[in-house]
């Protein structure tokens, strides 16, 4: 199965997650959603995510200055962020119960 | 968890290569819509090339479809087409994405070479300024040619002044090393002149290597260094030009000398180099039709700057001339022998007189 499909759906709350731990770049945040399991991630993905998330007002962001080059931006939750992944984790796991029980009846 | 890691940005010009291409992709975005979209991007992709290697980067049409589509915007890319876009442009990314090309292929292999050449680079600086100089010393210069150039007598000064003005432009302080980075006119001028010299380098040393043996041999006393050819003076050095002299004492011209076998009596060819100017006294044979006729006497000579004879020397404003050692010589008798006489002919041309027994090394 293709797993890049299934991370398109989740990927929203799987970055709100992690950004809810702790601030962080793109390549930052791209590095411990690996980390955590989701290898296939594209770090276009990650930072158009980033991008659209701020957009919608769930992120924060703040430029850090660089002595050694372009800056990085940073990137922190909102209240509004905090909300929507709150939402989206019961969507998720009320999501994944379901199908869970129904492939499991099913085998 | 937020370490950030040490990065020189600036060696990474494939990076900066990259953002352009994906902000070239992104041109329909409104341009607040753009900057935020690609503000940090090259912080990040610094990383990752830092982290997996220049080939992380991939097509950068693919990552800005995946970049759209993640920041949900109109998936489809802004047709970027080469021929749409300003020359300088199009010139820069290709530079650019030549020398990352360039970093990729050199960056794999062991031991690193291309860092111990990058570090020779400032000798490279004082080559180009010494080719530089040494070709306009060719070019312009007289003989004899050195590999330190001479241009005259500023050959010093020139190099100095080269090599300094080489080396600014190599760090940076001169202009088009000024402008590498801002300008693609300055790059290109830039690139333009390395290949220059990199093409010329060989050459000018190729001929220099020529020039200076040249140079060598004709400085040196011509008669220890060449293989014995013409007549000789009982003293080993040779005879250079044969002055025949008439009966009664008189100067002739175009005599042309034959020896007992009946071969020509011939003279050394080699141009003598005047040690004080770094001239030569060339001698030009007599002409038969096309061919050069070298027994026949005296030659013409003449001071010039080259060792070679030119063929248009006789239209020169200083063509060859006789140099007579001596205007004339005493008379001489022999009884039953009649010596030669010129003709006197109702026509003004007068007719040269031949005398073989003149020939032989004895003339001076």
């Amino acid at each position: 199965m293709d797993t890049t499909q299934l991370l398109k759906g989740v990927l929203d709350v799987a970055v709100l997650a992690v950004v809810d731990d702790e601030d962080g770049y793109g390549y930052d945040i791209l590095r411990r959603l690996r980390a955590r399991g989701l290898d296939d991630v594209g770090d276009a993905s990650v930072y158009g995510t980033l991008r659209r998330l701020y957009g919608g007002g769930a992120l924060t962001s703040y430029v850090v200055p660089s002595d050694s080059g372009p800056h990085r931006k940073y990137y922190g939750i909102t209240p509004t962020g905090r909300a929507q992944l709150k939402r989206q984790r019961d969507d998720w796991d009320h999501f994944a119960t379901t199908v869970g029980n129904l492939l499991n009846g099913a085998a | 968890m937020n370490e950030t890691m040490p990065v020189n940005l600036d060696a990474r010009p494939e990076v900066a290569a990259f953002v352009a291409e994906v902000r070239a992709r992104l041109a329909d975005l409104p341009p607040e819509e753009r900057q935020e979209l690609t503000d940090g991007l090259e912080a990040d992709l610094c990383d990752l090339v830092a982290e997996a290697g220049p080939e992380a980067l991939g097509d950068p049409d693919a990552y800005t479809r995946e970049l759209r589509a993640a920041a949900g915007l109109d998936p489809v890319t802004v047709r970027v087409a080469g021929h749409g876009r300003p020359l300088g442009e199009r010139v820069a990314r290709q530079l650019d994405a030549s020398h990352a090309r360039w970093d990729r292929a050199v960056g794999g292999l062991p031991g690193r070479p291309w860092e111990f050449v990058q570090t020779l680079r400032p000798l490279w600086w004082v080559a180009r300024a010494w080719v530089a100089v040494e070709l306009l010393d060719l070019w312009f210069g007289g003989a004899p040619y050195a590999y330190v150039p001479r241009v005259g007598s500023l050959g010093l000064v020139l190099t100095v002044l080269a090599v300094v003005a080489s080396v600014q432009v190599g760090r940076g302080r001169l202009w088009p090393g000024t402008r590498v980075r801002s300008s693609v006119g300055a790059r290109v001028v830039l690139l333009g002149l390395n290949l220059f010299v990199l093409v010329l380098g060989p050459l000018v040393l190729n001929e220099l290597d020529a020039r200076t043996s040249y140079a060598t041999s004709y400085s040196e006393p011509v008669h220890q260094t060449l293989p014995a050819t013409g007549v000789q003076r009982p003293d080993g050095s040779f005879v250079e030009n044969i002055y025949p002299y008439d009966a009664e004492g008189q100067p002739l011209t175009g005599v042309q000398l034959y020896d007992e076998r009946g071969e020509p009596v011939l003279v050394t060819r080699d141009p003598d180099l005047l040690d004080t100017s770094e001239r030569f006294v060339v001698r030009y044979p007599w002409r038969n039709g096309g061919s050069s006729v070298w027994n026949a006497f005296p030659m013409p000579e003449r001071t010039q700057d080259g060792p070679s004879r030119s063929a248009d020397a006789f239209d020169d404003v200083n063509p060859p001339t006789l140099k007579l050692p001596l205007a004339a010589v005493t008379p001489v008798r022999l009884p039953g022998i009649e010596a030669s006489t010129l003709v006197q002919d109702p026509k003004p041309t007068p007719k040269e007189s031949t005398q073989e027994r003149g020939s032989g090394a004895g003339t001076r």
